[in-house]
């Protein structure tokens, strides 16, 4: 028994020797930083003081992130993740801002609201990050809205934008409501029948509540411009085919013209429609929400249903030229770095939604303090922000912090994604009417 | 070998029988009332060890241990296999949404909500009960889970009726004026005292929870409770005894899901929003990774477990973030995946090498403090 | 009629698939009464094993069906010696549970190789379909109805005339009398997990090429074998046929007809109904127990 006790102190001693050895080099940078930096010596000319409790020490400005990393919406949510990362490390690279380098928090809930209050306590709490950029989960985002205007901490462009997020002054919308992205949907589909009047649509959608939400705003914003809306269609969340969907669409062509669908669902979702019109052989064009455009479905899906088969986004996927998209990749070459992860558009958006939060950043520290309230206040007065064409200029000062009520539709060609047009060319078919269900 | 023994039935009842007993139940309750205090203080421990996180995980253990516990009582006891565990999770959001939301519901407050649901709960565990009557073992398990698909259906509708596409949210509840006076009790500027944070939620849910388990814990102690381990252990020589074996299943039943249905209510209002999309079926593995790690069958081992499913992961998301794990590429890539994982492999190695679970393991720590410096 | 037509159709394929899986599931329960949850990550390990042996090797297909049944067969076997066997005289639900526990890893594993981003369908067999009226049947689909139908057949010859066969009978039939007998339990119960994962590798294979997404809801699949086993019977051979085929068309006519929110709950409902009203099943054994 005492030669028990001697393993399991000899153990423990070992335990407190690695803990103290690798925490250690954490601890002395901080030390030193602390003994020789601060606001005393060598401090850039636009250096604003720390603030600890606000996520901004001497040396660092915390930013967290919190979604799905290993869970059911990883698909989407991993590359999101990824693209924050490598623009904090892009920033780093640059000398960093406000005279500091970003230091990124990711925490992974799995997409359980359970886990996700847990890291939004360790993040605001305990890391006590300055603003959380790119949250991932509608429902999770309606959970923590009142803890968020209690601790008036910035969240900078969440992966979904909905009502509740709306109604609250501390969160940063920069992807299009659901609202928005049907008023571009229509409009591009008008253009492709030849007017709205030609128009009939059918919506298909997941059979969550945002498939619903979808499916009305369709129907509000196509009977609106004069089309005919035939009905909405549910999709379950798993399966192995969507042939009974299938057959309701044929019918619905046969009895009332339906000549488009309007696609809410993941790119799963977005393969198992394709996969099922293959087979029954119906080529209809679908448009749909910014998550059907996903690499993998033009990878995966069958090919002849590809050219009709396109989705509204608010960030640019990296493939298309633009100067803010050069910009990032020609950074990726030159460093080897998120090869698996930044063919993807959620890399991009990703990317954008921290440039945002970064420019922020920028405006409060050049006011002299930069906190969460300093911060919060500066977002609001970003009025035209842009991002070199990853995304529309973002325009904070919108009526629910909307900043990116804007997008356009994405097509594929047979090789790679296009872009449909210029963002401007859609900026009249938004209504900029949310809330359908009240 | 402790020196004492029982000598009559009165002391055989008690719950606390010795001093020692005593002495860790005052310590005990102590600690409990110190430690929010203790998670209070406002300082940043060594070694980016996480802090005021273990509020919030306190609380989610402490909600989900009452219903991981019930989950006990029904399975570990009775021995009934249901597994609509969500379904009641399920009717507790959506009895605190009927009653509770001020938009759309009646706008009662939480306090007067809480023993409503228990009944609730307990209607609705007898009608789900019923089947438990026709059919046993896994085709009643198989029974259940149809009741779990048929319970997210029905919230889907009713949130579509309700909040549309949005989550039904829940109003933070607040201590009624004329309870103002009592001490602690600072209302804010507009007169309210709102339970809000970890601080305040944990004096709302500790005693909640504290009383349900106290209560199951007596109901087992009782004949009804005797009756659920005879009817487990043998129902036909249950039923030669002179128990009504049907009608136990439904007591069983009824007092489990009353539970499970409390505890919905609870973390409806703590996390303060839900959804169709927050119920998986990853629920059911949630509870079967927290009874069977905690303890099969053992109310105790409820508790331990959703302690262990809550602030195990807080750990090991912790001991990642050291500098030389940190650096291996694998883990950092994979993260919360691997403590998925861990939760996989704990089930099967519990299961396999100590069925008794974590509330075995304290057994038999006590055993070896007991007996020391014996062996046996 | 054209739409029921097509509906059953797309539902006898689909219901195909349920009697495979189902089948798998049941032989493990009919010889070593173990319910195992993790049927469906079997599955779902055979199907991502063909992505790897088909899309990134290019291998041929019958190949690849035979060294994916192999590798999960084993996996099987290893399952029975190293976890299941130690479990014999645990109490039913700890064996449920322990499964569940193997389906968390598994699933774990499977995201940690190959990652969360879906892919699509496995192209490894003929393509193209048939043409009858109105109604279009896919060649997969009649591949995998004829699939099914094989493996039922092989099953039913390898139970009734083969020593084994007979072993796995008698073991269910009585366990102590069989081992009385001289049969090796332990052997049998090995055998029977082989099998069963045997089946899981052939119908996840199958699946790829069947389902439009390769992703890890795929599991969900398991999950409707419960109510295609539950119809049929828990122990009964031919009912896991029939109530694969009842589950896949009954699924397709509701998702037709009401809506594909209402998947679930008709699979789910109707097994519900069928437990009620014969809590054995159509073919499955009856308990003589009444309390």
């Amino acid at each position: 028994m005492q030669m028990r006790f001697k393993r399991l102190f000899l153990l423990m001693s070992v335990l407190a020797l690695i803990a103290a050895s690798c925490g250690g080099d954490s601890d002395d940078t901080t030390t030193t930083a602390a003994a020789g930096g601060g606001d005393t010596t060598a401090a850039p000319s636009d250096a604003v003081p720390s603030s600890p409790d606000d996520g901004v020490t001497d040396d660092t400005i915390k930013l967290g992130f919190m979604g799905d990393i290993t869970g059911p919406t990883s698909s989407t949510q991993l590359f999101f993740e990824a693209g924050i990362r490598a623009y904090t490390e892009f920033v780093n690279d640059n000398g960093g801002v406000a005279g500091r380098n970003l230091e990124l928090f990711s925490e992974d809930d799995q997409y359980s609201s359970d886990e996700a209050t847990l890291n939004y306590t360790k993040l605001v709490g305990d890391e006590r990050v300055l603003t959380v950029v790119g949250q991932g989960g509608s429902s999770i985002i309606t959970n923590l809205t009142t803890q968020i205007q209690d601790d008036k901490i910035p969240f900078i462009g969440p992966q979904q934008t909905i009502d509740a997020q709306f109604a609250n002054p501390y969160i940063w919308s920069t992807i299009a409501h659901y609202g928005d992205q049907a008023d571009i949907a229509i409009e591009a589909m008008a253009g492709d029948v030849g007017g709205a009047a030609n128009l009939v649509v059918a919506s298909v959608g997941l059979e969550v509540a945002s498939g619903e939400e979808w499916a009305a705003y369709i129907e509000d914003t196509a009977v609106k411009a004069g089309g005919t809306y035939a009905e909405h269609i549910r999709l379950p969340l798993t399966g192995a085919d969507a042939d009974p969907q299938v057959v309701r669409l044929k019918e619905l062509v046969d009895s009332e013209g339906v000549n488009y669908i309007a696609l809410h669902g993941s790119p799963g979702a977005a393969l198992r429609l394709l996969g099922s019109m293959d087979k029954a052989g119906l080529d209809l064009p679908i448009g749909g929400i910014f998550a059907v455009i996903a690499e993998n479905v033009y990878q995966e899906g069958p090919a002849d249903l590809l050219d009709t088969y396109w989705g509204v986004h608010t960030y640019t996927p990296p493939n298309i030229s633009t100067p803010g998209n050069d910009e990032m990749n020609a950074w990726l070459d030159a460093n080897g770095k998120y090869a698996d992860t930044r063919n993807n558009v959620n890399f991009v958006g990703g990317w954008v939604v921290t440039k945002l939060a970064v420019e922020g950043i920028r405006i409060a520290a050049a006011t002299g303090t930069l906190t969460r309230a300093s911060l919060n206040t500066a977002m609001g007065t970003i009025s035209s922000f842009s991002t070199g064409g990853q995304s529309p200029d973002f325009d904070c000062t919108r009526d629910g912090r909307a900043c990116g009520a804007a997008g356009r539709p994405y097509d594929y060609n047979g090789t790679e994604v296009v872009a449909r047009g210029e963002f401007a060319d859609y900026a009249s078919a938004l209504d900029l009417i949310y809330g359908l269900g009240g | 070998m402790s020196g004492k023994y029982i000598t009559d039935y009165r002391e055989d009842l008690r719950l606390i029988k010795t001093t020692p007993q005593r002495i860790v139940l005052v310590v005990g309750v102590l600690a409990t009332i110190a430690i929010p205090f203790i998670l209070q203080i406002d300082w940043d421990p060594p070694f980016d060890y996480p802090w005021r996180a273990w509020g919030t995980a306190l609380n989610l253990a402490l909600a989900w241990a009452i219903g991981a516990a019930a989950f006990n009582l029904l399975l570990g006891y009775t021995g009934q296999i249901s597994i609509a565990h969500a379904a009641f999770l399920i009717v507790g959001s959506m009895t605190g949404a009927i009653l509770g939301q001020g938009a759309f519901g009646l706008g009662w407050s939480l306090w007067v909500i809480l023993p409503i649901a228990a009944v609730v709960g307990a209607v609705i565990g007898v009608l789900v009960g019923l089947p438990a009557l026709r059919v046993r073992g896994l085709y009643l398990f198989m029974a259940t889970l149809a009741v779990h698909f048929g319970a997210i259906l029905l919230f889907r509708k009713y949130q579509l009726a309700t909040t549309k596409f949005n989550a039904i949210t829940y109003p933070a509840p607040s201590i009624p004026s004329w309870l103002h006076w009592l001490p602690f009790i600072n209302p804010d500027e507009a007169g309210e005292f709102l339970i809000k944070g970890d601080f305040r939620w944990f004096w709302v849910i500790m005693p909640i929870t504290s009383l349900c388990i106290i209560y199951m814990v007596n109901v087992l102690r009782t004949r009804e409770g005797r009756a659920f381990v005879a009817v487990r252990d043998n129902d036909v020589a249950a039923a030669l005894l002179g128990i009504n074996v049907a009608r136990t299943k439904l007591r069983a039943f009824a007092a489990s899901s009353a539970m499970v249905t409390v505890s919905g209510v609870l973390l409806a209002y703590f996390i303060t929003a839900r959804s169709d999309e927050s119920w998986s079926i990853e629920i059911i593995l949630d509870v079967a990774i927290m009874t069977v790690v905690g303890g099969f069958s053992t109310i105790r081992g409820g508790v331990l477990g959703a302690f262990f499913f809550f602030m195990a992961p807080l750990w090991l998301e912790w001991i990642r973030g050291w500098g030389f794990i940190d650096s291996v590429d694998w883990i950092k890539k994979n993260g919360a995946n691997i403590d998925v994982m861990i939760f996989g492999l704990a089930i099967i190695v519990v299961l396999v090498f100590k069925p008794e679970g974590l509330a075995g393991l304290w057994a038999d720590i006590k055993r070896y403090f007991k007996q020391w410096p014996f062996k046996y | 009629m054209d739409t029921f037509l097509q509906l059953t159709a797309s539902g006898i394929a689909l219901g195909s698939v349920y009697a495979m899986v189902a089948l798998g599931f049941v032989l493990v329960f009919k010889s070593t009464d173990v319910l195992n949850f993790a049927h469906g990550e079997f599955l779902m390990l055979g199907s991502f094993l063909a992505l790897t042996f088909l899309v990134e090797w290019n291998l041929n297909i019958v190949f690849a069906i035979v060294a994916i049944a192999f590798i999960v067969a084993a996996l099987g076997v290893a399952l029975h010696y190293g976890i299941m066997k130690p479990l014999v005289g645990q109490p039913l639900f700890s064996v449920v549970l322990v499964t569940i526990g193997i389906a968390i890893v598994i699933r774990a594993f499977l995201l940690m190789t190959y990652g969360p981003l879906e892919r699509g369908r496995i192209l490894a067999l003929p393509q193209g379909q048939l043409d009858i009226g109105n109604l279009v049947i896919p060649y997969v689909d009649i591949i995998l109805f004829l699939v099914s139908s094989a493996a039922v057949v092989i099953f039913y010859i390898f139970f009734k005339s083969t020593t084994i066969g007979l072993q796995m009978r008698a073991v269910a039939e009585n366990l102590e009398a069989a081992a009385a007998m001289g049969v090796s339990p332990n052997k049998v119960f090995a055998v029977s997990w082989g099998i069963g994962a045997l089946m899981a590798g052939v119908a996840g294979v199958m699946y790829g090429n069947f389902t439009a997404v390769i992703d890890l809801n795929l599991a969900a699949i398991g999950l409707r074998a419960f109510p295609a086993a539950m119809i049929g019977g828990l122990d009964s051979v031919e009912g896991a046929i029939l109530g694969g085929l009842i589950v896949g068309v009954s699924e397709q006519l509701a998702a037709g007809y009401f809506g594909g929110d209402f998947r679930d709950v008709v699979a789910f409902g109707l097994m519900f109904v069928v437990l009620m009203v014969r809590p054995y099943g159509f073919f499955g054994t009856k308990d003589l127990i009444r309390v």
